[in-house]
């Protein structure tokens, strides 16, 4: 990839189509006591303004250490990134100085995460909170910051914004939380916003207002928008994209459409038939065999293959295809797909090139 | 709870006992069964048989407190006002609802770890209420729950074989002293767990093997109810289906009736014979799992169900979307009337003086609104 021809673009200057964001080949690493767990396995992606990537993954698939490795905030040691890079509007944020990043984050980059509660502070009021963002980045006086934190909360439309700028955390509803976290996130009308789970920890009447309020402040900003979830209803209503993660790799990506009617990683694919729909009764669920993999112990050759129903071991394998020791490259599978896997072909059901 | 394994022990009575452990799959028919009301329901598992549970006008109220010496009550939190609930024999039914509905303390209250302030508990006829010592150690063997978070519902302390034996050392005609550990073996076995791991602990297991261990020791004491309150709401997508499949064929193999609590309305319409939707402490609308998804009559059940994403790109923008605004309002101090007019488009003055009934208003299952009308919002049934 080269990235060496966008000499300084501004957020103005950016070209309609070059991605906002890319992240290439990215590696993060636990160093522990007990081992070194490979969270991020070479991970890329690419965003564009107004695109909507969902990051899609189980837990301890490595979609949200992705996230934290853009936003810089990993926490070092244990975490490592050991390769790879992270271009912001054609700036290397890895290479950048710890204060070039904290520009960075906020107008350029901004977070948003699953537990709304305990990403608050709770003896700060929410307005504080919700103004520290023009304190610390503008220099704005208090007073100012307290306006304008009304009109965050206007626009996020927490209701009685002007009654409720001083009361504290614990005062809010697990959904208005959410919105105010969401407003300090999009205070600074930030380029990029990183939606970790948002609406995991919200009810369903009240994710489907989050989920609404984020779709429109999209539209009115232009912001990309990453959204890790294990949610696939989520990932469908909402997304464009769609990056499927497993054991720190992407094993699938495309829009959300072809993914979701047809899946070609055995993994994707399990994943739809095992989830219950709330629009059919169907029939017996087809769980994913076993668990999903220890991150310090990740199979070899492809990190599915042990609970994979379409695996091809030893003689019965093609040379080069044999699923416990050769590792599928994430590679185009049909135009606009890529997965990684010996077999998409057979999963999708096409000849293989 | 803070020691969740210990329940069915709290009723720990010594008296000797001679009665016969019963056999899974053959079930002692009680005469005492006067209150079998309804008709019987079909499910998708075929005809049920008699009503095991009966919950009728089932009410806990927890009061609320001042001071710190001299505690005064100021108001009670209406966690459950006024359910009635009916579990036949083999069928699944399902108790959906958003958090702070009070299904949790419902099940709670089934399974005697709290005392209703009002309203009873039928069992095979016998109201729980007025069961003590013998008939209530033997209610709380056949009426088992599963918990939610299993991390925090089984003791690190214990090995696995202990956890699943441990409700023997109350009932211990349940199993014979001599071939425990066998049966717990076997017990792990059928729960999908390797035998050997008896001596194992709960913190060598992943969430999914834990929350099969909470079901191995739910079918230890060879109950006939098992209230599963959230069972794989804590696991990741990929294992939920495996431990609601072993559910599913234990249910088959031993004739259990499930009480399945839920927030996840896929799960809970895939599980279900059954569904009740609970709002604010009372059921908003009760039917079988298809009248209730596919023609919900309730404002409620509407836009919950609207709420839910659907997972088929070309169902995208199909469904009737209803945005419900605002929060649920506080149980300690509840609307007048319908719980719900005061986020309800339909609300009309009537609704805030006359609380309405549960019954059918002609849109062929029971629905608590006073203008209940069937409405689809998720597009039809693709099978």
């Amino acid at each position: 990839m080269t990235h060496l021809d966008l000499s300084k673009p501004t957020a103005e200057a950016t070209p309609a189509g070059t991605p906002l964001l890319d992240v290439d080949d990215l590696h993060v690493e636990f160093r522990t006591r007990s081992g070194t767990v490979h969270a991020v396995n070479g991970v890329s992606y690419s965003l564009a303004a107004g695109e909507t990537l969902a990051i899609l993954g189980e837990s301890g698939s490595g979609k949200s250490v992705s996230a934290q490795a853009i936003m810089g905030i990993l926490e070092s040691p244990p975490a490592v990134v050991t390769g790879g890079g992270i271009w912001f509007e054609g700036r290397n944020m890895l290479e950048m100085s710890a204060e070039d990043q904290r520009q960075i984050r906020g107008p350029g980059i901004s977070m948003i995460f699953q537990d709304a509660l305990s990403s608050l502070n709770p003896v700060y009021s929410v307005g504080f909170q919700i103004g520290e963002m023009f304190r610390a980045h503008q220099g704005m006086s208090k007073k100012d910051a307290r306006k304008r934190a009304i009109e965050m909360m206007d626009r996020v439309r927490i209701p009685a914004a002007a009654r409720r700028v001083d009361d504290y955390p614990h005062q809010f509803s697990g959904g208005m939380r959410q919105r105010v976290m969401i407003a300090m996130a999009i205070a600074l009308d930030p380029r990029i916003l990183i939606a970790d789970e948002p609406t995991t920890a919200l009810d369903v009447t009240v994710q489907a207002q989050v989920m609404d309020l984020l779709k429109d402040l999209q539209s009115e900003t232009g912001m990309g928008l990453i959204l890790i979830t294990h949610d696939l209803g989520v990932v469908n209503e909402v997304a464009d994209n769609v990056a499927v993660m497993y054991a720190g790799e992407i094993v699938e990506r495309g829009t959300v459409d072809d993914v979701f009617t047809r899946p070609s990683h055995p993994y994707t694919d399990g994943l739809m038939r095992s989830v219950p729909q709330v629009e059919a009764k169907g029939g017996r669920l087809q769980p994913i065999v076993g668990q999903p993999p220890n991150l310090a112990h990740i199979p070899s050759g492809c990190p599915f293959h042990p609970r994979c129903s379409r695996r091809r071991l030893g003689a019965e394998a093609p040379p080069g295809r044999e699923c416990s020791t050769d590792v599928p490259p994430l590679r185009l599978v049909v135009p606009g797909r890529e997965a990684a896997c010996h077999y998409s072909e057979e999963v999708l059901g096409v000849p293989a090139q | 709870m803070s020691q969740p394994s210990e329940h069915g022990a709290t009723a720990a009575s010594s008296l000797p006992t001679s009665v016969p452990a019963p056999v899974p799959g053959q079930h002692e028919h009680s005469s005492l069964t006067k209150l079998t009301s309804g008709v019987a329901a079909t499910g998708a598992r075929g005809e049920m048989g008699e009503a095991l549970l009966e919950v009728r006008g089932l009410q806990k109220h927890f009061p609320l407190t001042q001071g710190i010496v001299f505690k005064r009550t100021v108001g009670h939190v209406r966690a459950v006002d006024g359910v009635d609930l009916t579990l036949r024999r083999g069928e699944t039914v399902g108790l959906v609802g958003e958090s702070g509905c009070g299904k949790s303390t419902v099940s709670k209250l089934i399974v005697a770890l709290e005392k209703p302030t009002a309203g009873s508990i039928f069992f095979k006829g016998r109201d729980v209420a007025r069961m003590g010592g013998r008939a209530l150690k033997d209610y709380r063997r056949e009426v088992q729950i599963i918990f939610q978070d299993p991390y925090a519902s089984l003791n690190p302390r214990m090995t696995v074989g202990d956890i699943v034996a441990e409700g023997w050392a109350v009932h211990a005609d349940v199993a014979p002293r001599k071939g425990r550990l066998k049966r717990t073996q076997e017990l792990l076995d059928r729960v999908g767990l390797n035998p050997d791991y008896v001596n194992r602990y709960p913190h060598q297991f992943s969430g999914g093997q834990r929350q099969r261990i909470g079901i191995a020791r739910a079918l230890a004491l060879q109950p006939e109810v098992i209230v599963c309150d959230e069972p794989v709401s804590a696991l990741d997508v990929s294992v939920q289906a495996q431990v609601v499949n072993l559910l599913e064929d234990l249910q088959d193999e031993l004739g259990l009736s499930y009480l399945f609590i839920a927030h996840d309305l896929s799960v809970v319409r895939h599980i279900s014979d059954r569904v009740a939707v609970m709002y604010l402490g009372s059921i908003v609308e009760e039917g079988t799992a298809d009248e209730v998804y596919s023609s919900p009559s309730h404002p409620y059940t509407q836009a919950l169900l609207s709420s839910v994403p659907l997972h088929e790109p070309a169902l995208r923008g199909q469904k009737d979307r209803i945005l419900l605004q605002g929060d649920v309002p506080s149980p300690a101090d509840p609307p007048s009337g319908c719980r719900f007019r005061t986020r309800c488009w339909k609300a009309q003055d009537v609704c805030a003086t006359d609380p309405p009934q549960l019954v059918d208003r002609g849109q062929g299952h029971p629905s608590a609104c006073h203008f209940a009308e069937a409405r689809t919002v998720v597009p039809v049934d693709v099978e």
